[in-house]
Parts: C-alpha cells; sequence; structure tokens
C-alpha cells in the first residue's frame, strides 16, 4: 500500500494529467487471473480425483488392500478332553511345520545339508525335495520349538515354517481306545477324537490384518484364537487306571491273547472305564499293530456263554415259568438235545432255579429255556438289547449276532439258553445286566458327559436316556438275589469284595475253530459280570478274557479281577460297606412302566 | 501556488487518511487479519492432530501386535506347562515311584477305615 502511494505521489508531482488505470481495476485483473489459476487448477485436480475415484477405484482399492491388508488364517485349537473330574486325557499344543518352496532354494545341495543336519533327516531324502518340481513340499511336520527355531537361524530362501496344532496324550496309553486318535491333519481318526471331531476341531477362522511396507502387522480386525469346543467324559482316570491295570495284569497272568473290561454305573448309563488290552499309545499310533488298536470292547463279539443264563433266568422268572426254588434233575451232568450230548461242568443231582444259576448248569438252563419256548426268548434276547446297537456314543459298535427263531435248529434253543450260537459284545452283556442291577430298565451308555464351548458355555450335556423297561422291579429283585448265591456259594465266589454284597454271573465260552468249524476244545472266552453292592449298585463291570491259557474258568480269572476293580472302585468313590445304607435309590426306574419290547 | 498546493492537499486528502487516521486505519487492518491467522492456525492444529492420532494409531497398534505375540507365547507356554503337570500326574508314573522308589503298597482289607 505505502508503494501504491508513493506512486500516486510521484505521478501527481509529474503533473501528468492523465489518469494511470487505477489501482482496483489491477487488483481485478489479478484476482480475476489468479481465480482462472486457481479456477483451473482446481479442474486439473477434480479431473484427476475423478479419475483416481470413479474410473480406476475398484482397481485402486484391490491394490492398496493387497499391500496393507492381509488374510490371515487362525489356528483352530483342538478342544481339550477331561475325564469327570476335570483332568486333562487329550490336550492340543501349538507345533511348527517345516515347509520348502523349492523353486525358490537357491543353493539346493548346501539347503539340503544343512536341513538334514537340523532336522535330523537324510540329505538325500531332504535333496529329492528340494528338486521336486513343485511349489510347495512339506519337509518335517510337527517339528520341536528347537529344530524350528534352528531352521530360522539357517535363513535359507524358500524354507520356512507353518505354525500347526498337535495332539498330546498326556497319559499315554490310559483311555487309548475311548480316546482314539488323530492325524496329521489335525482331523479325529478313531475313538471319541473320530465321534466328536466336529465338536472338537471347531471352525476355521481368518482375520484381516493391516501390515506396513515391510510386512509387519499392524493391527488386525478380530483377535483371539479359534477353539474347538471341550469334552468332559463321564470317565473316571482312577477308575479307568485300576481297570486296565488289572485287566493287563490278568491277560498276562492267564497267557490269554487279550482281553476287555468295562466299568459303567447302571443306573445313570455312565461309563466308568473302558479297558482292552493289548492296548497302544495315541501318541504313537502308527506304531502300533492294528489289533491292539481295536477297541474290542465294542466292536468285537464273543459267545457269552453261562453269563447268558442271566437272559433265560430273566425271561423264566418275569413270565412266572419258574421260581427259585423250584427243582430240576441235573441229569447226572449231561443232557441230548438234537443228537448232541451236552455235559455239565460236574455231575449235578437235583437243584433248585438258584443252584442252576449259582453253579451254572447246562442242564438246568436248557431245561428253562425249553419252558420259556423259542418265541419268547428271542423276545427277551431282542429286549434285552442283543442283536441291536447300544446306542454308545463310540464308533464302530457291532450289534453282535441272534438269529430269529425261524432260523433257529433244532438244537439252538438249548445252545443259546447256555450262551453259544449267539454272539455279544461285552458293551451289550453289560447294558443287560445292568437293567438287573438298576430294576428292570434298560439304559443307553454314554461316554461324554457335556459338550463345552469355546467361551465356557454348555454346547450339549448328556441326560441319563431310559430306554425301555424289560423285566419287572420284582423280577429284577429276585434275580439279584439269586445272581448274589452265585458268587457267595457259586462259580463266582472270587468275584466276593470283602464287605459287600456282590452280584454276578461267571461265564466260559468254548470257541469257534474256523479252520474245523466246530467248538474248540482248548480256546475259550472266559468272563464275568456282576455289579455291586448288590442292593444299590454304583457299578456294573463286565471282565472279558479272550483265550486264557491258564486259568481258563471265567470263575478262575475274570472273577478276580473283577474283585480287584470293584474293590479299588469302591474305595475311589469313597463307599465304605458302612454307608451303603446311604446309597443313592435308582430315582425314576424303580416305578417306569412295564412294557416289554 | 496556492491554488496548487490547494489542489495538491485536496488529493491528498482524497486518496490517503490524514495523518491523525492513520494509525487507526492499520490497526483496523491488522485487526482484520486475525481471524484469517486464527483461522490459519485452527486448520494447521486440525491437520497436526489429524496426522498426529494417525500416527498414535499406527504406533499402538504395533505396540497391540507385540503384546498379542507375547500373550500367544504366554498362553502356549502355559498350555504346555499344563500338559507336563498332567504327564507327571499319570497314575501309572505315580503308582511306580511310590511302589517302586518310596516303597509304598496298597493298604489291604482292613487297613483303611473312611471317616464318614
Amino acid at each position: 500500500m505505502p508503494i501504491q502511494r508513493g506512486s500516486r505521489g510521484r505521478s501527481s508531482a509529474r503533473g501528468e494529467a492523465k489518469p494511470s488505470p487505477t489501482g482496483s481495476g489491477r487488483h481485478r485483473r489479478r484476482i480475476i487471473l489468479l481465480f482462472l489459476s486457481l479456477a483451473a487448477a482446481l479442474v486439473i485436480i477434480s479431473g484427476r480425483l475423478f479419475s483416481l475415484q470413479v474410473p480406476q477405484h475398484p482397481k485402486l482399492v484391490e491394490a492398496a488392500n493387497r499391500q496393507y491388508r492381509r488374510l490371515v488364517p487362525l489356528i483352530s485349537r483342538r478342544g481339550t478332553i477331561y475325564d469327570r473330574n476335570g483332568r486333562e486325557l487329550a490336550v492340543s499344543l501349538r507345533v511348527s511345520s517345516i515347509f520348502a518352496q523349492p523353486l525358490q532354494v537357491e543353493d539346493k545341495a548346501r539347503a539340503a545339508s544343512a536341513l538334514s543336519a537340523v532336522l535330523n533327516l537324510p540329505a538325500q531324502r531332504v535333496l529329492e525335495k528340494l528338486k521336486a518340481d513343485k511349489p510347495f513340499v512339506w519337509m518335517k511336520r510337527s517339528v520341536s520349538s528347537d529344530e524350528a527355531e534352528a531352521v530360522a537361524k539357517l535363513g535359507l530362501k524358500g524354507i520356512a515354517s507353518v505354525p500347526e496344532g498337535k495332539r498330546f496324550y498326556p497319559k499315554q496309553e490310559q483311555g487309548a481306545h475311548l480316546l482314539g486318535f488323530v492325524g496329521t491333519d489335525d482331523r479325529g481318526l478313531e475313538g471319541l477324537e473320530l465321534q466328536y471331531d466336529s465338536y472338537l476341531a471347531g471352525k476355521p477362522k481368518w482375520v484381516v490384518r493391516q501390515q506396513d511396507a515391510l510386512g509387519r502387522p499392524i493391527f488386525r480386525e478380530e483377535a483371539g484364537e479359534t477353539q474347538g469346543s471341550d469334552l468332559y467324559l463321564t470317565i473316571d482316570e482312577v477308575i479307568q487306571y485300576v481297570t486296565e491295570r488289572e485287566l493287563e495284569a490278568a491277560v498276562s497272568q492267564s497267557g490269554a491273547l487279550s482281553g476287555s473290561a468295562i466299568v459303567m454305573d447302571p443306573v445313570t448309563g455312565e461309563i466308568l472305564a473302558l479297558a482292552n488290552y493289548p492296548t497302544f499309545n495315541p501318541n504313537a499310533y502308527a506304531e502300533a499293530p492294528a489289533f491292539a488298536r481295536r477297541n474290542r470292547a465294542v466292536v468285537d463279539y464273543y459267545e457269552p456263554g453261562s453269563a447268558f443264563k442271566v437272559i433265560v433266568g430273566a425271561g423264566a422268572l418275569e413270565e412266572r415259568l419258574v421260581r427259585p426254588e423250584d427243582r430240576f434233575n441235573g441229569e447226572g451232568g449231561a443232557i441230548e438235545v438234537a443228537g448232541i450230548t451236552i455235559r455239565d461242568h460236574e455231575r449235578f443231582g437235583t437243584i433248585t432255579f438258584s443252584e442252576v444259576l449259582a453253579h451254572s448248569s447246562n442242564v438246568g438252563a436248557i431245561k428253562v429255556g425249553m419252558r420259556l419256548g423259542k418265541s419268547l426268548y428271542y423276545d427277551y434276547i431282542s429286549g434285552f438289547g442283543f442283536g441291536n446297537l447300544t446306542g454308545i456314543d463310540l464308533p464302530g459298535e457291532t450289534p453282535g449276532m441272534i438269529r430269529r427263531p425261524k432260523e433257529w435248529s433244532a438244537l439252538s434253543l438249548a445252545s443259546i439258553s447256555i450262551g453259544q450260537e449267539v454272539s455279544v459284545t461285552p458293551l451289550q452283556m453289560l447294558v443287560a445286566v445292568s437293567a438287573v442291577a438298576n430294576g428292570g430298565v434298560l439304559v443307553r451308555p454314554h461316554v461324554v458327559r457335556t459338550i463345552t464351548a469355546a467361551e465356557g458355555k454348555v454346547a450339549r450335556e448328556t441326560a441319563p436316556v431310559q430306554l425301555r423297561r424289560v423285566i419287572s422291579d420284582g423280577t429284577a429283585r429276585t434275580l439279584t438275589t439269586i445272581l448274589q448265591g452265585v458268587v457267595t456259594e457259586g462259580t463266582g465266589k472270587a468275584a466276593a469284595v470283602e464287605g459287600f454284597e456282590v452280584a454276578g454271573k461267571t461265564g466260559t465260552s468254548q470257541k469257534l475253530d474256523q479252520a474245523t468249524r466246530r467248538y474248540s476244545q482248548d480256546k475259550v472266552v472266559a468272563s464275568f459280570v456282576g455289579f455291586v453292592p448288590a442292593e444299590q449298585p454304583r457299578l456294573a463291570i463286565v471282565v472279558v478274557i479272550d483265550e486264557p491259557r491258564t486259568l481258563r474258568w471265567g470263575g478262575s480269572i475274570a472273577a478276580p479281577t473283577f474283585r480287584e476293580i470293584a474293590r479299588e472302585s469302591l474305595k475311589h468313590l469313597r463307599i465304605s460297606p458302612a454307608a451303603r445304607g446311604q446309597l443313592r435309590v435308582a430315582e425314576g426306574i424303580r416305578g417306569a412302566a412295564f412294557r416289554l419290547n | 501556488m496556492r491554488g496548487q498546493g490547494i489542489t495538491a492537499f485536496t488529493r491528498i486528502a482524497r486518496d490517503q487518511p490524514s495523518a491523525f487516521l492513520k494509525p487507526r486505519v492499520d490497526q483496523i487492518r491488522r485487526f482484520d487479519l486475525l481471524p484469517s491467522i486464527l483461522l490459519g492456525g485452527l486448520v494447521l492444529a486440525g491437520v497436526l492432530f489429524y496426522v498426529w492420532q494417525h500416527i498414535q494409531v499406527v504406533r499402538l497398534g504395533y505396540q497391540i501386535e507385540h503384546f498379542q505375540g507375547e500373550r500367544i507365547a504366554l498362553i502356549r507356554q502355559e498350555k504346555e506347562l499344563r500338559f507336563e503337570v498332567a504327564r507327571l500326574k499319570s497314575l501309572r508314573r505315580v503308582e511306580e515311584i511310590a511302589r517302586h522308589q518310596l516303597g509304598f503298597t496298597s493298604p489291604r482289607p482292613g487297613q483303611m477305615i473312611l471317616v464318614e
């Protein structure tokens, strides 16, 4: 402004008559010029912005996302399996797996040499993998953290690690057949791992991660670890251990081929322990033979022999065809049916029905079966669940084998009355005897108590399921008293537990020789099935020993095993002989309506 | 000269504020600039705040990622330790130690009384 003033002053002083263009005119021109310049710039910028925001928008957004945002898979941690008291039986830990992108590996020979030393792999095998014409190859799965760190320190181009979940079983062989195992892809292959895979595995989850130009993560849109649901089993770790220990001892002591044992709550159907021997370590399942991995207690069937006399006895008592005191002629220990002579293990004279079961008389049982008849007997057999799945939540269960009466031969009724010509699983036998224990109701066995989601919410809870009433409460009580006689004075004396009344039945059945298609004279299956305390049962136990070489009778090998399992389990559950009066009653079972399927 | 002087004075009077008015006009002009300066300062502060908070978000993002990594590592360590505890509490192992190292035996029937 002072300059303007000066200029005006000078022109005035020179006496220029014609006034120069006014200051406001120059201002206007300058403003117009400035405006036009700005407008032009604005047009250019707007045009550029339009070009960026409209035609190039999708392409640029994609490019930006590619550069700054990255989809990251979250590893779904497999849920934990606990016993009924919250002890870990199967857990998943995060481990690293080493992979290679062979096309990016520069000096393959040097890389193979370094990797083989660090990963303890044959150098030639590593080199072959690195020379493969593939974009991706696994070098070693589930390596230790030391190995992963060592590989990272090598700094080899094209070699990297990726985190994965790996299943571990801290109790090793314990509960192996129940738990099953998972494959390298973390999917269940056997046992509960397979049965509840959809719950345990969880769902795959991805998160969007923002990263800087160097690929360092800045922010993620969703944090947190994905996790499968946890299983809480009905299994009691202590009872499971005792059962496995005693079963192993029995199989070893008798030189048997194998053995199975199950402990169940006869009222609720909760499986407290399930064991097979030989067993395997699920941490190294691939090293175990297929025979050792079979859950024989559920998958394999056997002819139950005299233990099946419980069923013929239950049917005959329920139909009031026999009474405990009814007398039967023992026929001197042999009876001929359809031209075949069936013998007793000793020569009996006249014995009562109770004694028929207590001393396991074949002749007596055949006579009872004949009173019952084919049709009724078959109804009771299928009513007790034989020939059908028990519905246990374990994979691979078999229904056993029971032919329909029209397919029976003239010998069949007699044979089935003594537990031959019929095949059952140890679990079926246990469930049937549990029905006698709980007052006459068939219950569905189960292994999983609750499924808890990752947030701690109970996703599923298994309530005890009563399938049907198979015998009346009165019949069950009568049969219980008779089965107590088996232990006090019959073939199952070795099953007696000090201070408790035990009810049960021994069984020793000849095995069918596949070569001769005849019953073998030296291959037998010895078993004992029973429950304790007899009056208000808490435990139903079955022990099956396959092909014992010594101690070949159910009463001499299976019954003592039952006793040891029962004694230790009762002690663990703090059930003392003095506390028997305070035991719970099978609520809701004794009052259930009678119905025979 | 006199007339010229009068003309000049008139021109000056018309074109220029008088001497006694000049400070007042400058004052007003300075006062006119104040809102612009304030506005400019405000805009600058806003821009600086925007940039600062953006930097803060990125910085906190790095911190969160760092702590996330630490958290995951600690959870992993906890799980490994729990696994180790479960392995060491294996009943087979405990019984082995009790029987063979410590010389314990199971109580025989009658040796144990449950106190209700």
